[in-house]
């Protein structure tokens, strides 16, 4: 950028450019005549002088240069090049602190204002940015050349390679293995070679000019304790937490910023424990403040009481321990995210609110829940016919075409439900005949029957091509599974209860062989066969949590065999995968397992899985600073020396970031409709959740407010893999045997079925219905109708019947 | 990090406002969001119309990128017809941003955005058919919308 202000050195401008020298009296110019001429080649006069001269802060000495060169050009008086440079008066050398110190004191506006009256006589705008880092709008103390000649200010390049893990340009997002740091200007990268280089960091790719300029970034990557005045850096994570709280009066740091938050150590925050308390949970704003943030505070999961960094972590905790009802987003994708607390909740809110399959089998199986009763029936015909009676099964395949009704979809769907159901009452089948079989008649009231039909066909008709024939092939792969041999034990519970005891564990099993099926497989095959598959297990997890960036990829590679050959260390090996990777320590973990399973070598495999656990017991799972601790004990004869002055004037120089910066995801904004999730019954259904009591389904409330429930380990809540173990466990003390038949027929066929919607619902579960009649009374199981009821309704409108396949999307 | 560049990127824009855009802080104190009320340009459906746009600036800028938002309802393929009104733009996606892109070139895009729609990059699809397909049907729509919405 600076390129285009070259100046042959003979004109006037040259002893003008010459940054440092202004105060001189002219009559030295000619002793800096060359290196005047260079500083004009550089195009930025105050940058020349940077390394020459006195001891004058380069950034300061922008005014006394501009003077100079006025001076020089009223004297007209041209100076060629004759006296080579004195040897640098290493100005730079002595007197590096005094710089830094200088800079961090400077009024930015006074310099930068500066600057620019005078951009006006140099005609060049080059010249401000070639102090102020383009980036970070703070002044360049060094400079980062990337390959395509971009640059940036060190503190900014290094953000981005140690914090943010990319090596791509911050101007042109040009990926770079290398970046140089100097104090050069205007240098182009092509231009250094391997002996200007005094440092080079392999890990986080910087090749260093100046042995200062190395210092200066090894200091921003130590754990420097971030209170103002101290100039205390720590080893690790845990021993800066333990000497803020000695030191610096019981102060803390904010966990969840420590270990997200991409800044550097000594930025990070102080707080008092209510002051934490406050920023978690509301932010840092402080109405009146220069450096507001826009930091709204820690989002929280309603049903662990657990903080999480960012919108974006809250969505992934919830996606992974908590569930999601796949029908109503297909339904409503455009709602509000909706999560219950567990699977036993979600199960609830299927039976409350879709058709669930009460097949043991499937119950155990998970997510056997269908959109309409045609639906079901049809699962059901094709999975369980044994269970269903000869006129059951007659009787399943009938479509009940009288309910249909054709109405234009965009009705109102609330008066269009009213209307329906007291026409429902008039119409159907009728109420004499044997009735439906429970397991298809159960899961929906009558009215609900009669509404999900009428769904069913509108959205047959706005979605093409959905036929009956394909609704029952494609209902999913699971339904087509031939029933094993229990075949004649597995029905629909209420019909044969009794002998259903039995295949839970049955079905357990075959459902864990399945599950282990994957791991078991190499096992089996020759052992070349599972090495391979144990590889493409590693690169795949490897490369996904690269984002499958190929250059990022083959550096893995090349760490992992220069392990192998034992080029370097275990330890440098989990530095530098600290380098690379932009994960949690737990993802890290897996990948790092999964590495040392396949080394042969005995020793290597340990030597990683020690060196792993050498640094996870250190730094628990906060991020690590790449090359912090690795490259410190080389450093630390010059670092530890001058570490504590230069440290706090670092901390000056970067003081507006330190009390600014609180973050927030830049990609809040996918999520950022949901700050809380909301549940209504599913929250309170977690006090009952797994176990048998009294109110087994009922939330205390079933309001949308997330109930304070108590709180218990995430990690418990089911996920699909091991749920089914966990499903058993849940529902252990429900003997299906123990079930009275004849009072849930009593009930569905007399009383309930006319009845109102809200009484009518408590036949429909088995487990809430086993539970009444044994302990605490029917009306509980009806409540969370209640609160659930309005939502479904809304999500109902649209149906998307032919991604029935997409019934086990999880996780 | 953030407070010095978007500082220093308000006073330029103040200094130097884009053509038919007024930039402001709703509130003093938080320099990460802003309010910016942009003219329909001239040739455009939207013509006539004033509307208002809020940019929200993530505390890491420039390291992520910033939203841009429809205050004013609009009809236009690249923003959603919701209470968002998120505008669609491709250099503020993630992977896509530079740390080196300024405010002032997100809105101008925004603003070439509305002179001329990106169709293929829609993110509501029957405005985007309707703006390839049936041109006039859009413009009547878009202006009727201007008219009841952007009115100044």
């Amino acid at each position: 950028m600076a390129s285009t202000t070259i100046t042959p050195v003979s004109t006037q401008v040259g002893p003008g450019t010459d940054g440092g020298n202004g105060p001189r009296p002219p009559h030295q110019n000619n002793l800096n005549t060359y290196r005047g001429g260079r500083g004009g080649a550089r195009g930025a006069g105050p940058r020349g002088g940077r390394r020459g001269g006195d001891n004058q802060s380069y950034r300061s000495d922008g005014r006394p240069n501009q003077r100079a060169r006025r001076r020089s050009n009223h004297a007209g008086q041209p100076v060629a090049p004759i006296v080579p440079p004195p040897p640098p008066d290493l100005g730079g050398g002595g007197s590096f602190g005094n710089r830094l110190t200088k800079d961090a004191e400077n009024v930015e506006g006074d310099r930068s204002g500066k600057q620019r009256e005078e951009g006006g006589q140099t005609g060049t705008e080059e010249d401000v940015e070639a102090e102020v880092c383009f980036i970070c709008a703070s002044p360049v103390v060094h400079n980062s050349v990337a390959p395509c000649n971009h640059r940036t200010c060190h503190i900014c390049a290094l953000r981005l390679r140690a914090l943010y893990k990319t090596r791509a340009c911050a101007h042109c997002r040009t990926e770079a293995r290398f970046v140089i740091f100097t104090d050069d200007a205007t240098k182009r990268y092509e231009d250094f070679v391997d002996a200007d280089f005094q440092q080079v960091d392999e890990m986080l790719g910087i090749k260093y000019e100046q042995r200062e300029i190395y210092d200066d970034t090894v200091l921003l990557l130590r754990y420097n304790c971030p209170e103002h005045d101290c100039d205390v850096a720590c080893s690790n994570w845990p021993a800066l937490h333990h000497h803020v709280r000695r030191e610096h009066n019981n102060k803390v740091m904010c966990d969840l910023c420590t270990k997200n938050k991409k800044v550097f150590t000594h930025e990070h925050e102080l707080f008092t424990v209510q002051e934490l308390r406050k920023h978690q949970k509301f932010g840092d704003d402080n109405p009146g403040a220069v450096d507001q943030s826009g930091f709204k505070g820690h989002p929280e999961c309603g049903f662990c009481r657990e903080r999480f960094y960012g919108d974006d972590e809250l969505y992934t905790h919830c996606r992974d321990k908590h569930e999601k009802c796949h029908i109503c987003d297909r339904r409503n994708p455009g709602r509000q995210q909706q999560y219950y607390v567990n699977y036993d909740s979600l199960e609830q809110h299927f039976r409350q609110d879709h058709f669930l399959c009460d097949d043991r089998e499937c119950l155990d199986k998970k997510f056997v829940v269908f959109e309409s009763e045609m639906d079901l029936k049809a699962h059901q015909l094709e999975s369980h016919p044994n269970g269903l009676s000869k006129d059951a099964r007659r009787d399943a395949r009938r479509v009940d075409i009288s309910t249909f009704d054709y109405r234009a979809p965009h009705q109102d769907n609330r008066g269009g439900r009213r209307e329906r159901d007291g026409r429902g009452r008039g119409r159907g089948r009728d109420p004499n005949i044997e009735p439906l079989p429970q397991s298809t008649a159960q899961p929906m009231r009558r009215d609900e029957l009669a509404y999900q039909r009428q769904m069913a066909i509108q959205s047959a008709q706005s979605v093409t091509a959905r036929t009956f024939g394909g609704q029952l092939t494609s209902t999913n792969p699971h339904a087509a599974r031939p029933n094993s041999g229990n075949q004649s034990t597995v029905t629909v519970p209420r019909h044969d209860t009794t002998t259903n005891t039995s295949t839970p564990a049955i079905e357990n099993l075959n459902l864990n062989a399945i599950d282990d099926a994957p791991a078991a497989v190499p096992a089996l095959t020759p052992q070349e066969q599972a090495r391979r598959l144990q590889h493409a297990a590693v690169m795949d997890r490897a490369s996904t949590m690269l984002k499958h960036d190929q250059t990022k990829v083959s550096d893995f590679r090349s760490q992992v065999s220069s392990y192998r050959t034992s080029a370097i260390s275990a330890s440098q090996l989990i530095d530098s995968f600290f380098s690379l990777f932009d994960v949690s320590s737990a993802d890290l973990g897996k990948l790092v397992k999964e590495l040392a399973d396949i080394y042969e070598n005995e020793a290597k495999r340990n030597g990683l899985l020690k060196a792993w656990n050498d640094w996870r017991a250190i730094n628990e799972d906060y991020p690590s600073l790449p090359g912090s601790s690795s490259v410190l004990p080389g450093s630390s004869a010059a670092a530890a020396g001058t570490g504590g002055n230069r440290v706090l004037r670092l901390k000056n120089s970067t003081a507006q970031s330190s009390r600014s910066a609180v973050s927030k995801q830049g990609s809040w904004g996918n999520v950022s409709a949901t700050p809380l999730p909301s549940m209504p019954a599913a929250s309170a259904n977690r006090a009952g959740a797994g176990r048998v009591g009294p109110t087994p389904w009922v939330g205390p409330s079933s309001s949308s407010r997330p109930s304070p429930t108590p709180s218990r380990p995430a990690s418990t809540a089911p996920v699909a893999g091991k749920a089914n173990a966990t499903a058993a466990d849940a529902f252990p003390a429900l003997p299906a045997a123990a079930k009275p038949n004849t009072l849930i027929f009593g009930l569905t066929r007399g009383t309930v079925r006319w009845d109102d919607p809200r009484s009518g619902g408590n036949p429909m579960n088995p487990w809430g219905n086993a539970n009444g009649s044994s302990s605490s009374g029917t009306a509980t199981p009806s409540a969370p109708s209640v609160g659930v009821d309005a939502e479904p309704e809304l999500g109902k409108k649209k149906g998307n019947k032919n991604k029935k396949q997409t019934l086990y999307k999880f996780g | 990090m953030a407070q010095k560049r978007i500082a220093k990127e308000y006073s330029e824009l103040q200094k130097k406002p884009l053509e038919g855009m007024k930039i402001s802080l709703p509130s003093e104190a938080d320099m990460h969001q802003w309010q910016i009320l942009i003219d329909g340009p001239k040739g455009s459906p939207y013509e006539g119309g004033v509307f208002t746009l809020h940019l929200s600036l993530p505390t890491e800028y420039p390291f992520k990128p910033p939203t841009l938002s429809f205050k004013t309802k609009i009809y236009h393929p690249n923003v959603t017809n919701d209470d968002k009104g998120s505008m669609c733009l491709g250099m503020l996606r993630a992977d896509e941003w530079k740390p080196s892109s300024k405010i002032d070139a997100v809105l101008s895009f925004a603003k070439a955005l509305l002179l001329e729609p990106q169709a293929d990059d829609a993110v509501e699809g029957g405005i985007a058919r309707e703006y390839k397909e049936n041109k006039k049907e859009f413009v009547k729509n878009a202006k009727a919308w201007t008219k009841q919405y952007a009115k100044r």
